[in-house]
């Protein structure tokens, strides 16, 4: 029998993620975002964000992933959302930074903090509601 | 934004969910999970086939959006486009094979400052008729 999971309100999670070169490029392919700020420098230039940038859906799967990481996959998320607030580019590395700010029978919400390697937020208000199995409140 | 565009809806699209691109978008994001690569993983973990990642919505939920925002009626310069806040509901995992269909419709169109701002709701299906994902995207464009 697996053993419960203990979680506690304010708890922390930490995990910093490092934005490849290419990694605008990978996510492309794989979601059909070929949005040439994405993938082409000098069109993100002439958009005026100083070179091409991260597709906001792949900083917001990252998100999903470090919080699901996080509970050490002992649920689903039922619910999230986040605003966002800076563009993410290559070369930066994220800083996820969560806490456990609801925890009630098996539903926890965690809020998160996103910076990039500068200490800018990258998202705002970035909040996800997952459903646990097997956990105890402490 | 032209805000007789209340209303309006985008779709139905199609998308059919296939094993291979599930995985290819969870390494894509950097989610080496086994769950979301693994089909005998999968199938312990306790779904019974392989699972998508949760944001593989991204393929599919927010096509509603990506046409909108080049529907000429609502006159959108997409020079001046932001993305604000996006909200999922998700439902029940995608699984590989899953015959998908999305609609979207403009929920909210408002004014704020120097911002016009437009919410599109895009509510994806299963073939039986169950939600899968609800997404909520707003963005936002400068100036009137």
């Amino acid at each position: 029998m697996q053993s419960k999971t203990v979680f506690t309100i304010g708890q922390k999670f930490y995990e910093n993620i490092e934005i490849d070169k290419y990694r605008p490029h990978i996510y492309a392919g794989a979601s059909g975002d070929f949005n040439p700020i994405h993938i082409d420098p000098q069109a993100g230039q002439c958009a005026g964000l100083g070179g091409n940038i991260l597709q906001g859906m792949c900083t917001y799967a990252m998100l999903a992933s470090f919080a699901m990481r996080a509970l050490g996959r002992s649920g689903r998320i039922v619910k999230m959302k986040a605003r966002f607030k800076t563009p993410v580019k290559p070369g930066d590395t994220l800083s996820f930074c969560g806490e456990i700010a609801a925890l009630e029978g098996n539903s926890l919400t965690m809020k998160v903090e996103v910076l990039n390697s500068s200490s800018v937020p990258v998202m705002q208000n970035a909040e996800l509601e997952f459903v646990l199995d097997g956990v105890s409140e402490t | 934004m032209n805000s007789k565009c209340l209303g309006k809806k985008y779709g139905p699209f199609f998308y059919k969910a296939a094993f291979e691109k599930m995985r290819e978008f969870s390494l894509a994001v950097k989610d080496d999970n086994s769950i979301f690569a693994e089909r005998s993983l999968s199938a312990s973990a306790p779904y019974e086939e392989a699972i998508a990642h949760p944001l593989f919505c991204a393929c599919f939920n927010q096509k509603p959006l990506s046409v909108a925002v080049r529907d000429p009626e609502l006159g959108i310069d997409l020079a001046k486009l932001l993305h604000g806040e996006q909200e999922f509901e998700f439902h029940k995992p995608v699984t590989d094979g899953m015959e998908l269909l999305t609609e979207g419709e403009i929920a909210k169109i408002w004014r704020k400052d120097r911002y016009n701002f437009m919410q599109i709701e895009s509510v994806t299906r299963d073939k039986c008729g169950d939600k899968v994902v609800t997404g909520r995207y707003t963005v936002l464009m400068v100036g009137w």
